[in-house]
């Protein structure tokens, strides 16, 4: 069994979630439930091959794909798809999909560049039972957070629309109080999944070089990235922000998660090289 | 989460009797405060960013290029080549430490009373306050329609307290209780981890060792320190390999290790990346390996033979590590009586295949030696005197003269990082309590229903309210369930 099959299973998984963004936008430009019901459809059947995708993948070369920001991307965009699908369930509410879908299908379309996993045996240091709960953390985690942002920066535009009284904006985009409320639910869920993130890092760390915790530049990242959404929940839950300020520092938090994910790979020296 | 508006009250009152509190207190007042809890969080991410961006614990010359010498001299005096061992970052965790004990300190008897001993009369008006609330007209006699509410509250999973206050009775109803102590708990634990750590950075030790095959260690040098510090107990390699797939990527780095206490052998074992030994509390994991030395045999025409053994070093380039002698000198003579012969190395392949494709890797999976020998020497030293022998790898040998040169072992070495976390345990069942922490503080929610019966011309009214941390309404059932008890 090769992983050929995974690839294009993901390769249409990622032309459905082009399609579904195409209508999301549609159904947001011309209020039309139509075209919404469609896009709503071509993600779940996008989901559904993307699944199996990974499913495959993951039998064909025996692992997870992690070993690179490629391959993780495979299943970041996963995540980021089912966790939209899971918001646009619980709020019912197909406009969060016209600013989700583009950056679900962006998050793919990186894989999807370079789709090809990589044909080597996992060295040493990766070799850990404590490597599945730790990715696959990290793939919620960072897909909670995409999610909180792009609620967060929806949150922005309408409070914006509202101020300048345009209706286009204002009377497409889901009300202030349930984005406000859906930054909040994502950043709640992304915490906890970041907390086991580090945790299992800490353990993995532990087993690896005989040390829980070293300042390694990923590690004191995802720190920094957790110790931003404690500030965004402390704020939020005891100071009682909402609204414009909350959406801020969201917005800060996925900064971090970004440069957690990308920025310390390409630009930062460590030992968490691989992705 | 913690607290509702309702009960932060009892902080915002201390802050605004500042002015006529001591110096002690306002210092209590500053640290249970959330604003310095946030400036403080965001104050140790900020420092934490530096710690990244400089690049830490590097040689003087490392920085002197990078900034030039006079930044230097100021990033050196900030810590800020050092930031997580730096006097200022330790007061910073510190002050947030003080800043969790304080809070859980002060919110101890907010969540006791909110758990154990809740205040149940409530009159109708703040009732309506709350985030749900409706009057409900009974036909039944205040008492009647109280039970069965209650009733009705307790076959929804609520735990109930009933209390007459006059003519009324009031009702208290709660679930999902052990949410008050989720961030009581998370915050709790944090300082435990931050207590663990400072255990082990105090009375822990983690430092590099190396042990070449045969060889044992019983002793280590701790950081910053001449003196070496006994382990109580020995270890030995007894082999070093590396294991690799077809393409000769590295699939495991494997030491055998022998541990003597009291001159027995107590513990075997192979480890290897994510697989230490431990032993009394000391662990020892993979983290390195090189060659240590070469052993030559040379055989003499009479049959005699000697050893030579030459000590190799290596050197990391860009293409990988790369290997080679590192004695003053890279010949050494043998003397077979009033004969002699000098043999040199002159270089090291890592994963010998053949002469003109030379390694295969850079990994030291069949090491070879391109030996050159001169029985002439030291009367004839120039270049044609040497004699080429070729490459050599392990139990190769070559003739020259009636002389043979063997390749007799290249002796690996292990690089072990030995680690003592005395405090690992706590760390660990924080790790555990942090995750129940904070999937008990988002994931369960506290719900709250109050409920004052009155007597009404014809039965009752019951005003009922409800109150919960989630930000949606969760209480349709209940109240679904409330009106037909008393319908």
């Amino acid at each position: 069994m090769t992983e050929h099959w995974g690839i294009i299973l993901f390769k249409t998984a990622f032309w459905l979630y082009v399609a579904s963004a195409v209508c999301y936008i549609a159904h947001v430009i011309r209020t039309r439930s139509a075209a919404g019901k469609l896009a709503t459809s071509f993600l779940l059947v996008g989901i559904a091959l993307h699944t199996a995708s990974l499913v495959w993948i993951t039998i064909a070369i025996g692992r997870l794909p992690y070993l690179n920001l490629h391959e993780y991307l495979l299943m970041f965009s996963w995540g980021a798809a089912v966790l939209y699908a899971a918001t646009e369930l619980m709020t019912r509410d197909r406009s969060f999909g016209t600013f989700a879908m583009p950056v679900v299908t962006l998050l793919a379309l990186v894989a999807y560049r370079e789709p090809e996993v990589i044909q080597r045996s996992v060295m040493p240091a990766l070799q850990s039972p404590w490597r599945v709960p730790h990715i696959i953390s990290a793939v919620l985690a960072y897909s909670s957070f995409t999610i909180a942002y792009v609620a967060a920066a929806m949150y922005l535009v309408r409070e914006r629309a509202e101020a300048k009284s345009e209706s286009f904006w204002a009377s497409r985009l889901p009300a202030l109080k349930v984005l406000d409320r859906v930054v909040y639910r994502a950043i709640a869920f992304g915490f906890l999944m970041q907390t086991i993130l580090l945790i299992t890092g800490a353990i993995w760390a532990q087993y690896a070089w005989g040390r829980y915790w070293g300042w390694d530049p990923k590690e004191t990242w995802a720190l920094i990235t957790w110790l931003i959404y404690a500030a965004y929940l402390h704020t939020r839950i005891t100071m009682g922000w909402r609204g414009r300020k909350s959406a801020i520092l969201a917005t800060i938090g996925f900064v971090a998660v970004m440069f957690t994910f990308f920025g310390v790979s390409k630009l930062l020296s460590g030992l968490h090289s691989y992705a | 989460m913690l607290p509702e508006n309702t009960e932060t009250k009892g902080t915002n009152n201390l802050i605004t009797r500042r002015s006529e509190i001591g110096p002690l207190e306002a210092l209590w007042v500053f640290f249970s405060s959330m604003k310095t809890a946030i400036v403080l969080l965001l104050i140790l991410a900020a420092a934490s960013i530096a710690g990244t961006i400089i690049q830490q614990n590097q040689p003087d010359d490392f920085y002197i290029r990078t900034y030039g010498q006079s930044l230097y001299s100021i990033l050196k005096t900030l810590g800020l080549t050092d930031v997580y061992h730096s006097i200022w970052f330790m007061l910073l965790m510190g002050l947030v430490g003080v800043n969790l004990a304080v809070c859980s300190i002060n919110r101890f008897g907010i969540a006791w009373r909110r758990t154990f001993k809740p205040e149940v009369a409530a009159e109708p008006d703040r009732i309506m306050r709350m985030a749900r609330s409706e009057k409900i007209a009974c036909k039944d006699e205040s008492g009647l329609a109280a039970s069965k509410i209650e009733a009705a509250l307790r076959s929804r999973s609520y735990c109930v307290v009933k209390e007459n206050v006059g003519e009324k009775i009031a009702l208290y109803a709660a679930k999902g209780r052990l949410s008050i102590w989720g961030p009581y708990l998370t915050h709790l634990i944090i300082l435990v981890i931050f207590a663990g750590a400072a255990v082990d950075d105090l009375m822990g030790f983690g430092v590099y060792v190396i042990i070449p095959e045969g060889e044992r260690v019983s002793a280590y040098y701790p950081n910053n320190s001449e003196k070496p510090k006994d382990l109580g107990f020995s270890v030995a390699l007894v082999k070093f390999k590396i294991t690799h797939d077809q393409h000769r990527n590295p699939t495991g780095y494997k030491s055998d290790l022998i541990v003597y206490d009291n001159g027995k052998q107590v513990a075997r074992k192979v480890i290897d990346v994510n697989r230490p030994l431990s032993y009394k509390g000391i662990s020892f994991y993979q983290s390195g390996y090189g060659l240590s030395h070469l052993v030559l045999r040379i055989t003499a025409p009479s049959g005699k033979f000697e050893r030579l053994s030459f000590a190799l070093g290596s050197r990391e380039t860009e293409h990988g590590t790369i290997y080679g002698i590192i004695d003053d000198q890279a010949w050494k003579l043998v003397r077979f009586g009033d004969k002699k012969l000098a043999v040199f190395v002159h270089d090291i392949v890592p994963d010998y295949v053949s002469d003109d494709r030379l390694s295969a890797s850079m990994l030291p999976l069949n090491p070879a030696a391109r030996v050159y020998v001169n029985d002439r020497f030291p009367e004839y030293k120039g270049l044609d005197a040497w004699k080429p022998l070729g490459w050599l790898a392990e139990s190769q040998s070559a003739k020259h003269n009636n002389y043979e040169v063997t390749v007799e072992k290249f002796v690996r070495y292990t690089g072990l990082q030995v680690a003592a976390n005395p405090a690992l345990p706590i760390v660990y069942a924080g790790f555990g309590l942090m995750l129940v922490g904070v999937f008990v503080s988002f994931y369960i929610n506290h719900r709250i229903i109050r409920v004052i019966v009155e007597p009404a011309d014809e039965g009752s009214v019951a005003t009922v309210g409800a109150q919960s941390r989630a930000e949606s309404d969760i209480f349709g059932g209940d109240f679904e369930k409330i009106r037909q008890a008393l319908a």
